[in-house]
């Protein structure tokens, strides 16, 4: 699903949508997704089908509330995996031909309603082992506090992150939640699993103050 | 080597100046220089910030400023080295002049910084006295910075002249165009109290559109039919302006009547699977829905809930169409007003022509 596709007569299905490829001639592809149809001239490079942060209809960050909220004890760290909605991005080259959301799509405001954020919304639940999702999430909650920390959502910068992938399934940069006294996200752009390949190279994203 | 020199030494030749090209690649090399250096403090900042046990010091912002710094400490040097910084002005320099603006905008810069900063060590909501002070600071910094940079600038001795000058031009302008200068100072108080910007949804008095742009004299708003509406500063500075895209949400507020023979629990049950299932009505702040009066003709339900912004019209128009073809397909009835006579005695009703039949 992920990854290099050749531009020849195939469906490619991803979650809940169909990819429509016909050959129109020898040298041109019809790129054909719900109403968006592309004319494409073949090329090597063929078209590439990549996972993209959940940015939707263009917020910058994604908030997953946890359905079951986790306690930290004080200087310890808890490492797992949450599942996590994704956006694809279909590429010819280095061009975006196509981008749409997959799944369900919800949006939230983070913090007050005179200065918060708007985010892509999504609820899981803190998996230990890594879950059979499509896109999924490694974080790692840190407590530096002599306290113990509950944590009940976690806020992610996402805009213009990279993301990684296998065949199968799409992975967002390994996140790392302070939980100082003003809880602190830093999405790092590491790959949770050094096997997974990247969308693409970027600058790092400046951390996180989850202040509300 | 002496053909170096004589090639450096080339003197190209303008109308009003001439430059040899040795001083002119020197001047780009002091400008790519700076930015190249900005560029890696700014990378270095950056990376800092993620293990920094100072953020509000070290942070993205700080980055971005110090490159602006180098940017144009680059841009005022390469000037210099071209000579265009000696040229004299009103009794200084242009390199004094620029190195003011410069010197003012970075102190711009710091006092907004200091002033965020200071709000966000408040926690979640600075108390008003706290934000009074934060702004007192702020404009306190860029007072006294506006004074240094005059000084820099080299025309502080001139200061004294310069107001006195100020308030009889005042005085004679207050006489002869006293709505222009209105205008004019109402654009500046509009420029610090910031209630919109280019851009901005608005809605002044009974006028809606798009702030299209703010002149000296006057605001142009782009009104949702696509026509241009002139307001004069003084007039909007009086308005009430309300504008619909300054906070990231906002809520929509609807009512629907539902007949009073409908289940009131499943009614409210749809309508909040239908929001649920609209992805920019936001989850949170969570909607309400609930019943808010027990009108003439039906249980009025109440809607209210939250929208990006940017997104509010579309989703109203969405949810209204979405809600109504929910309650159809749930079998819940949308009344038309109707009433109930009742009357105190018992009504009688003459047929004509029933006597002549009985007869």
């Amino acid at each position: 699903m992920f990854g290099k596709h050749e531009l020849k007569t195939k469906f490619i299905k991803i979650y809940d949508k169909k990819i429509h490829l016909v050959e129109k001639s020898k040298d041109t592809v019809l790129y054909r997704r719900d109403n968006v149809e592309v004319f494409l001239k073949k090329s090597e490079d063929g078209l590439r089908i990549l996972p993209a942060p959940a940015s939707g209809y263009g917020v910058k960050f994604l908030m997953i509330k946890l359905s079951q909220k986790i306690a930290v004890p004080p200087k310890a760290t808890l490492s797992g995996f949450l599942s996590a909605p994704i956006d694809i991005e279909v590429k010819a080259g280095n061009l975006t031909i196509d981008r749409f959301i997959i799944g369900r799509e919800k949006y939230a405001l983070y913090g007050q309603d005179n200065m918060g954020v708007i985010a892509r919304y999504h609820v899981s639940e803190f998996n230990e082992r890594e879950p059979d999702k499509l896109g999924v999430m490694r974080i790692i909650v840190e407590n530096p506090s002599d306290e113990w920390r509950i944590v009940g959502r976690v806020v992610v910068p996402i805009g213009g992150s990279m993301m990684f992938y296998s065949k199968e399934k799409a992975y967002y940069p390994l996140v790392i939640l302070t939980t100082k006294s003003i809880y602190e996200v830093n999405n790092t752009g590491n790959p949770p699993d050094g096997r997974l390949k990247a969308t693409h190279t970027a600058e790092p994203l400046p951390n996180f103050k989850m202040r509300w | 080597m002496a053909l170096n020199n004589t090639i450096l030494g080339t003197e190209l030749k303008f109308s009003w100046f001439s430059i040899t090209l040795g001083t002119l690649i020197e001047a780009v090399l002091i400008l790519f220089v700076s930015v190249f250096i900005g560029r890696v403090l700014r990378k270095v900042v950056i990376r800092a910030s993620k293990t920094t046990r100072l953020p509000w010091i070290i942070n993205q912002d700080t980055g971005d400023i110090i490159f602006r710094m180098f940017v144009l400490g680059g841009i005022i040097g390469s000037l210099y080295k071209i000579g265009l910084m000696a040229y004299r002005i009103a009794g200084t320099t242009v390199g004094n002049i620029a190195f003011a603006v410069g010197f003012f905008y970075f102190m711009y810069l710091i006092a907004k910084k200091s002033k965020d900063y200071l709000l966000m060590g408040a926690g979640r909501k600075p108390s008003s006295e706290l934000q009074v002070q934060a702004k007192v600071f702020y404009y306190t910094i860029l007072t006294v910075s506006f004074f240094l940079a005059l000084n820099l600038a080299g025309i502080g001795t001139y200061l004294g002249a310069i107001l006195a000058a100020a308030g009889i031009t005042g005085i004679v302008l207050g006489f002869s165009a006293q709505t222009v200068v209105s205008n004019f100072i109402s654009g500046l108080f509009m420029y610090f109290d910031k209630p919109l910007n280019i851009g901005d949804p608005v809605r002044i008095d009974n006028l809606e559109g798009i702030v299209e742009d703010m002149r000296i004299l006057s605001t142009r708003i782009r009104s949702w039919d696509g026509t241009l509406i002139r307001i004069p500063n003084e007039k909007l500075f009086n308005s009430n302006i309300i504008n619909l895209q300054r906070y990231p949400a906002r809520r929509l507020d609807v009512k629907i009547g539902i007949a009073y023979d409908s289940d009131m629990e499943r009614a409210i049950g749809v309508i909040r699977k239908t929001l649920d299932n609209m992805p920019l009505v936001l989850a949170e702040p969570e909607p309400l829905v609930f019943v808010e009066d027990l009108g003439d003709s039906a249980i009025i339900i109440s809607i209210k809930a939250w929208a990006p912004s940017e997104k509010w019209f579309s989703v109203k128009t969405e949810l209204l169409h979405k809600v109504k073809k929910a309650l159809d397909e749930a079998g819940i009835e949308i009344p038309f007003p109707q009433r109930v006579n009742w009357f105190a005695n018992e009504l009688r009703v003459k047929v004509e022509g029933s006597k002549k039949n009985e007869d």
